[in-house]
């Protein structure tokens, strides 16, 4: 890929992170974690504006979807500010962090498509048919393909990035690869095939 | 016969690269592509191009710092970054490419159409006035507008283009007071000037970058906070490496740039005015708007200090001015955006102002919120030490903290214990502002708003998380516009949610409403917030 980042595009504007915030819980009613002090708050801007724009381009590459993607990546990034002063790689944890919140939306993105449904509603219907082809190609591809295939070729990670991010050996991750990129191959050159029947 | 083409790797990997460049490249906000109008029809869907219209109206819009409320910033939706052009005599052309007259606001008291976003006010003082809905005239010429947030080296403001097709050799010429200065060094191609406008008793002057392209088209550049003085080194360096994109009209070289809007200027302007009170002769207005132009955000222009807040659950920023007026933008999605201009009578209240819009276009209809008679008796800082149904007492100071539970079917208080309430990030040292409005059984009352710390991010995420859960009627409810922070529930082992806590940050009509079908199943909380 050439390493141009995508443009941060979106209406998710810098906001500032002196506050308090909610983050994610475990099992148990009511918000669960906190970012205390003034200081982590500063900490988590900082993280925050070095990191949103690589978390949106990896969630793009694992939804498919501009707008998800921004708010997958904002969920992520709050979810790991929140640990930002607990744990030792936070670019790391971030990776495997948008991993999996794409991973569980894909889980139940038919619900949560319903629910955005009012958000996205002035968004392009369609993109070029080429890209569509391709969404609908990746589409197909089982998540762990789909991430696979998408952060290798699309976001530059390495195995082991990918590999620690989906919580598999780096082995997993080239057969994963090899996989997912036949898949995606075969469902293009099946639309191929298709547009280059002659007219009956 | 054609002999069949086959795909390899490498082509396979290109097309995926190319396609997700596409998605990124996609702007949330596609001012271009239009929303639905009022009437139903379909917005534009065509890639983002340097078009050919008429101008919309020949407006002159004055520098920012001279703009009060919102028909200071409908000028700038309509004008958007036409300074540059209101800064020189206007051309036979340019004449006779004027609109019929767009100053004439129709008054329309009928609320906003049920495709378009539309806020209320809630605020202790404001009373409500009419709705005006001035016609907009979409022209051949019209320019595209685009809006960066920037944190950089540069500094960190917003970067504002205006894009004109087809007007080779348009050089600007001063207003009254200003000056034109070519721009001779580091312009890449092309020619460029620096527009001054006159030095104002309050305001420093203030710079527009044009610059003439080959191609014949005019960028004119605006920018706040990047420079007080613009000057070669600074943001004219991010400016003069911006080139035309494929996606959208201009891709800037800094990556520290965050594309917050793009488009035509507002087909629809939305105005609802709300004035002070107190009596006096200086009582002072705050205008919420709501646009679908893309150059709403050029309503910053001018300000000295611009700060993110939080508008009906969502992210926006005040800009405030050196007359003293603050200006209030947010993206709303799909091409809209909100606008509040608060008149410098009434700048002092503008956080508490800002807090009580709320957003009542959902898919269950809001109840109008009455103000209050007497602000003051509710304003409470500090601690609830008791509360009963429809009413609380709280002590300042106090060194219990609490959090305030408001359930659906009546307002009731649960002390909670030291380690939730490290949990929920209430720091152990007041005072404190109880940041919601409470409703009795008798009706709304007006309790306190003070200072938004909490936005809506992040949302819980236990119920994305955890499979099924048996709240879809969540799905239908657009739950953040609603004031919503985040929400929780109890998980079974089975993975599902018997329980659902919706935490929101400042209650609304239009959240209990949306939420009251589910008043068994869900309790809303409050947040407390240090102040």
């Amino acid at each position: 890929m050439d390493d141009a980042a995508p443009e941060p595009h979106g209406v998710s504007p810098e906001v500032g992170f002196n506050r308090v915030t909610l983050v994610p819980g475990d099992q148990h009613v009511g918000p669960s974690s906190v970012r205390p002090t003034s200081s982590d708050f500063q900490n988590f801007d900082d993280f925050y504006r070095a990191h949103r724009a690589d978390a949106v381009s990896w969630a793009v590459a694992l939804v498919g979807d501009r707008f998800i993607a921004e708010e997958l990546a904002q969920d992520a990034l709050a979810a790991v500010g929140a640990k930002l002063h607990t744990i030792d790689n936070p670019s790391g944890y971030l990776r495997r962090t948008v991993v999996n919140r794409a991973a569980s939306w894909h889980r139940s993105h038919a619900r949560e498509l319903k629910r955005i449904r009012y958000a996205s509603a002035g968004e392009p219907t369609a993109y070029t048919a080429e890209t569509t082809e391709m969404l609908q190609a990746l589409t197909s591809l089982p998540y762990k393909q789909r991430a696979a295939v998408t952060l290798r070729y699309w976001s530059d990670w390495t195995d082991d990035q990918i590999a620690e991010a989906l919580d598999c050996a780096p082995a997993t991750v080239r057969v994963l690869l090899h996989r997912g990129l036949a898949a995606v191959k075969g469902e293009l050159q099946r639309e191929l095939d298709q547009a280059q029947e002659p007219p009956r | 016969m054609n002999s069949p083409t086959t795909l390899t790797d490498e082509a396979v990997i290109t097309r995926l690269r190319r396609a997700l460049d596409e998605v990124a490249a996609a702007a949330t906000d596609l001012g271009n592509d239009a929303p639905s109008n009022a009437s139903g029809e379909a917005g534009r869907t065509e890639p983002f191009q340097v078009v050919t219209r008429r101008p919309t109206g020949r407006a002159t819009r004055g520098r920012a710092t001279t703009m009060l409320g919102v028909a200071a910033a409908c000028t700038a939706l309509v004008s958007g970054a036409l300074v540059a052009l209101s800064q020189r005599a206007p051309s036979p052309t340019d004449l006779a490419a004027d609109p019929p007259d767009a100053t004439v606001f129709v008054p329309d008291t009928a609320a906003p159409a049920a495709s378009e976003p539309s806020f209320t006010l809630a605020a202790a003082n404001l009373v409500p006035g009419e709705i005006t809905r001035p016609p907009q005239f979409p022209a051949d010429g019209e320019p595209l507008f685009q809006t960066w947030s920037v944190a950089g080296d540069n500094g960190s403001g917003f970067l504002f283009a205006t894009i004109y097709s087809n007007r080779p050799d348009d050089q600007p010429e001063a207003a009254a007071g200003g000056a034109v200065e070519e721009v001779l060094s580091g312009v890449p191609d092309g020619r460029a000037w620096l527009v001054t406008s006159a030095p104002q008793a309050d305001a420093p002057a203030q710079g527009s970058l044009w610059w003439s392209r080959p191609d014949g088209s005019v960028w004119v550049f605006d920018e706040q906070g990047l420079s007080s003085t613009p000057q070669l080194g600074g943001w004219f360096d991010v400016v003069f490496g911006a080139q035309p994109g494929s996606g959208v009209p201009i891709v800037l070289p800094d990556t520290s740039a965050t594309l917050i809007s793009v488009g035509v200027a507002a087909r629809t302007i939305v105005t609802q005015r709300f004035t002070g009170a107190s009596a006096g002769p200086s009582i002072g207005t705050a205008d919420l708007t709501v646009s679908d132009g893309a150059a709403a955000p050029t309503a910053l222009i001018g300000a000295t200090t611009v700060t993110p807040v939080t508008v009906a659950g969502g992210a926006g920023w005040k800009g405030v001015f050196p007359d003293g007026h603050v200006a209030v933008v947010w993206p709303v999605g799909s091409g809209w955006w909100g606008l509040l201009g608060i008149s410098p009578e009434l700048a002092a209240q503008a956080d508490g102002i800002i807090t009580g819009i709320a957003r009542v276009d959902t898919a269950i209809p809001a109840t109008p919120v009455a103000p209050p008679t007497d602000p003051q008796e509710y304003l409470v800082v500090g601690s609830i030490v008791e509360a009963s149904p429809g009413q609380f007492v709280v002590e300042v100071p106090t060194a219990d903290e609490s959090v305030a539970a408001l359930s659906l079917r009546g307002f009731s208080w649960d002390a909670v214990p030291d380690e939730a309430v490290d949990d929920v990030g209430v720091v152990r040292t007041g005072p404190y502002a109880l940041v919601v409005r409470a409703y009795s059984d008798r009706g709304a009352e007006f309790v306190s708003i003070t200072g938004p710390r909490v936005v809506n991010e992040p949302r819980d995420p236990c119920i994305f998380d955890n499979g099924p859960y048996p709240f879809d009627a969540l799905n239908d409810i657009d739950i953040t516009s609603l004031g919503v922070v985040g929400y929780d529930a109890q998980l079974n082992t089975d993975g599902t949610c018997d329980r659902l806590v919706v935490w929101a940050y400042v209650d609304t009509p239009g959240l209990r409403a949306a939420l009251d079908p589910l008043a068994d199943q869900v309790e809303l909380q409050f947040l407390l917030t240090p102040v």
